[in-house]
């Protein structure tokens, strides 16, 4: 069942009640799933599951004949002393995933009757449960202040994570930009946002992709977003900046902003695209109906547990 | 009687109050908070002048009186309105890639697009400007004035190693998406412009041109670098092009080239280890390819301090140093690498200690099974299959690198000024570890770890859209730019870690001032496509329709205003009689 959207005048206890709730339902949803482990997650570095090519282990794998340019101080002297042939030894590789999540803390994602904020935790949660499946270690970032911090209590199960606050007044890539935090290189990393602020994708795709083994961007947008309810006169409020403009939404102002909605949702499409960043959308409500991660496995972003 | 004397026409004057009531009551604002404003600020155009402003309709004679004052209004002030394009936007895509520059000076294909960019400009009437300079990442200006034009033009250089047309067109439909949109090249389009509002002009000319496609410098000997020089030819024919490179502004060699077209001719050449060394091609069509500067090559340099004793344990270092590719310096002042066999306390200015502990005679020799931490770098390539080594286990928090079974020989600790501690349990006289190949593949990787984490880019030499990292001194370190333009840029590593990245756009040499000194970095182009100038061309694709209808101005609405009033006085009129006549 879906959690009722966040009231507009709740408290902030009451606000952090409604995302432990989020978070509750998450990780138990999340536990039909484990996370998919890209080729070159966690590689060049000891771990607990073993890798798919060959690696450093002390699991030995294969020998193979010695070429030139490989590094001598593989070759096997033992083999070249009974046999006379150079010989490489090849160990298995073992991996210790990593996942970064990057949970968008902005107000926008708890605006009212909107399932955003609910949908926005609860998804962080039944990924970092699909992560824990899969073995992975998992942490997850959210924006404080003017920084993008590590949530207190992430490496516990979502359950007893610390409530984020959806209450940042900076847009995501400012926080990237003023300290960029310390990914794990070689991690799988996603980013839930909804996406909605002005400027090239690019600049964070850049930040967010850098030395990451595959990155995942989790379009999440409140119907709200997708199709305005109102129609008449109505003044519009930008939730981090208070900015305010009135107009007039009649239907040609609907399809004007589908339009702009489309091109902005284009814009992010095409610089996944040419960053190898996967990108899919999903409409917070619909996803708090169902609790499912079905939809990300079409994308080998997860497989069932 | 005069109108404004007019019975019905005062009436008129008198229902405003009432109408402004009406109007407030009728259309009062619902506040709604929404995630992001400027999608909706595009939505200020369909707001208004289309005639939607209904959603519940007020009485026939309310507009009527309204628009009877309104029109008075106006004709009195001489209203004048905007014909509907005399705002004319125009968005401008400038390609920023070197190949523009093709031509010299004064005939360049740049200086082509600047006179198309004013000829269009000042057909198209434009009011407003924005430039995208299109590099390898787009990027926009501020809209100003056209009178600003030229302002606006200063970062737009020809330097780019490439020019991504497709994002900056993109960039700029989000960025205007009314404006009329002008892209100047040197090249056709990839796809026929069917958007009404895109006008492509290529400004460029085929020319025959051959340019540096690669350079690399590397480390021979210590006093010898190693050249290699990679040259292509684009054009009709053979050519036969000269090549120079210097060293420090003496003349090293000077050969020419055959090249034939789409080849790639590769040069080699022993240079001095020290001094730049510029590899340059005589003058042709292109001259941003035609030479570069390489720093000279990577070569680590540590200092190094051995310990006085034992004896056979400094002898098995020596021996091991010798071996190694690094430059290493020893009885410095200040060691980045201190090997002592005595318990010194460990450093606190980021240097690396290696402390021997050499264990009582009674200490335990291992034979195997050997565990190491295949993810440490120390632990590259070494096998220690057949060794026995003699040490007494370690204890302290310590993270173990190499185990005899549970019993830790080698750990490693981070310490708190970016150094390292490196404790070995090692009896250099009882082990055979010293006599195998993995003592100096050990030292090797020990040496190697450490003038990695030294201060400087790694490497002299990167190619333009790569992530280059440059090691600072200590976290959070402010890191001084200057890139081949002169342009300054200010780097900063993160609070967490020593290191301070960026992504070079335009070719040439990078200069870094860091705390621990000064650094250099020679970026390449690697886009030798921006070489051929072959497919270049002058043609217009596209343009916008009815550009003339765009230079209307304003116009006086003042006559028209009076003739309205009348409509609407009568309009108002006929509404009151009738209004009369039905008893309402």
């Amino acid at each position: 069942m879906a959690p009722p959207p966040l009231p507009s005048a709740a408290s902030a206890a009451a606000a952090a009640a409604h995302v432990r709730a989020a978070l509750r339902r998450g990780s138990e949803a999340g536990g039909r799933y484990a996370l998919a482990t890209p080729r070159e997650a966690g590689a060049h570095s000891t771990g607990q599951r073993a890798g798919l090519r060959p690696g450093r282990s002390l699991d030995f794998r294969d020998y193979r004949d010695y070429e030139p340019g490989d590094d001598l101080r593989q070759v096997d002297w033992n083999v070249y002393a009974r046999t006379d042939k150079l010989a490489v030894k090849l160990y298995q590789e073992e991996v210790c995933p990593h996942a970064d999540i990057v949970l968008d803390t902005s107000r926008s994602m708890a605006l009212a009757e909107s399932a955003k904020c609910a949908a926005a935790a609860g998804l962080a949660a039944m990924l970092a449960t699909a992560a824990a499946n899969a073995r992975f270690t998992v942490a997850v970032w959210i924006g404080l202040g003017e920084r993008l911090v590590r949530l207190p209590g992430d490496a516990a199960r979502p359950e007893s994570w610390l409530p984020p606050a959806f209450d940042g007044r900076l847009p995501l890539p400012e926080w990237l930009r003023l300290e960029p935090p310390a990914f794990k290189r070689r991690g799988v990393r996603f980013l839930i946002s909804d996406l909605l602020w002005p400027g090239e994708p690019e600049e964070v795709l850049g930040r967010l992709d850098d030395g990451a083994a595959a990155t995942h961007v989790l379009h999440l947008l409140g119907a709200a977003d997708v199709a305005p309810p109102d129609q008449g006169f109505i003044r519009v409020v930008d939730a981090e900046t208070d900015e305010e403009l009135d107009l007039f939404l009649d239907a040609t102002a609907r399809e004007r902003y589908a339009a702009a909605l489309h091109t902005h949702t284009a814009a992010w499409s095409e610089a996944c695209r040419k960053a190898h960043v996967t990108l899919v959308r999903v409409v917070a409500e619909e996803f708090a109906a169902a609790w499912s991660l079905d939809w990300l496995l079409p994308y080998g972003i997860v497989e069932g547990a | 009687m005069p109108l404004l004397l007019h019975p019905w026409f005062l009436l008129g004057l008198a229902s405003v109050p009432a109408l402004v009531a009406i109007y407030f009551l009728y259309h009062r604002l619902r506040r709604r908070e929404v995630s992001a404003l400027f999608l909706w600020r595009r939505l200020g155009r369909a707001a208004a002048g289309r005639g939607r402003l209904r959603p519940q309709r007020p009485p026939l004679l309310f507009w009527a009186e309204l628009l009877l004052l309104l029109l008075l209004t106006a004709a009195a002030a001489e209203l004048c309105l905007r014909g509907r394009h005399a705002s004319v936007p125009l968005a401008v895509v400038l390609d920023d890639s070197f190949s523009l520059q093709a031509g010299g000076p004064g005939d360049s294909a740049r200086a082509r697009a600047l006179a198309a960019l004013q000829r269009e400009a000042r057909g198209l009437g434009a009011t407003s400007v924005r430039v995208i300079v299109a590099g390898r990442q787009p990027r926009a200006g501020r809209r100003a004035p056209a009178a600003e034009l030229p302002l606006l033009l200063r970062p737009w250089q020809c330097r780019s190693a490439t020019a991504d047309l497709e994002a900056a067109l993109l960039l700029a439909r989000t960025q205007a998406p009314d404006a009329r949109i002008l892209v100047l090249t040197d090249h056709a389009p990839r796809a026929p412009v069917t958007d009404p509002l895109v006008k492509w002009v290529a400004v460029g000319r085929p020319l025959d041109n051959a340019g540096l496609c690669n350079a690399v410098r590397t480390a021979a000997t210590p006093e010898r670098d190693r050249l290699l020089v990679e040259v292509c030819a684009y054009g009709g024919g053979p050519v036969t092009r000269e090549l120079t490179i210097a060293c420090a502004g003496r003349e090293l060699r000077r050969e020419r080239l055959p090249l034939t077209p789409g080849a790639v001719r590769t040069v080699t050449a022993d240079v001095p280890a020290a001094g730049r060394v510029r590899v340059a091609l005589d003058a042709d069509a292109l001259d941003a390819d035609n030479a570069c500067e390489l720093p000279p090559a990577w070569r680590p340099r540590l200092a190094v301090q051995l310990p006085a004793g034992p004896r056979p344990l400094r002898q098995a270092l020596e021996k091991a140093l010798r071996r190694a590719d690094v430059q290493l310096v020893f009885d410095a002042a200040a060691p980045d690498l201190i090997l002592a066999a005595t318990n010194r306390p460990a450093p606190a200015d980021g240097a690396w200690l290696v402390r021997f502990h050499i264990p009582p005679a009674a200490a335990a020799a291992f034979t195997g099974p050997f565990i190491l931490d295949r993810a440490s770098e120390l632990c590259d390539g070494v096998e220690l299959d057949g060794v026995v080594w003699c040490g007494a286990p370690l204890g302290g928090d310590g993270l173990p690198v190499i185990m005899a079974g549970d019993a830790p020989l080698l750990t490693q600790t981070e310490l708190p000024g970016g150094g390292r501690l490196l404790e070995v349990a090692l009896d250099v006289a009882r082990s055979t570890l010293t006599q195998r190949p993995a003592w100096p593949i050990l030292v090797w990787n020990l040496l190697h770890a450490r003038a990695r984490a030294l201060p400087g880019f790694g490497g002299t030499r990167a190619l333009c859209g790569e992530r280059v990292r440059l090691r600072v001194a200590g976290a959070g370190e402010r890191v001084r730019l200057e890139q081949p333009d002169g342009g300054r840029l200010e780097l900063r590593a993160p609070a967490g870690g020593a290191e301070a990245g960026f992504i070079p756009e335009m070719p040439g040499l990078y200069r870094a001032e860091t705390s621990a000194g000064s650094y250099e970095l020679a970026v390449l182009p690697g886009t030798p496509e921006e070489s051929d100038l072959t497919a270049a061309c002058m043609l217009t694709a596209g343009g916008w329709r009815n550009p003339q209808a765009l230079q209307h101005g304003y116009w006086s609405t003042a006559a028209l205003c009076g003739l309205l009033a009348l409509a609407a006085w009568a309009w108002l009129a006929w509404l009151v009689r009738r209004a009369g006549r039905a008893g309402r």
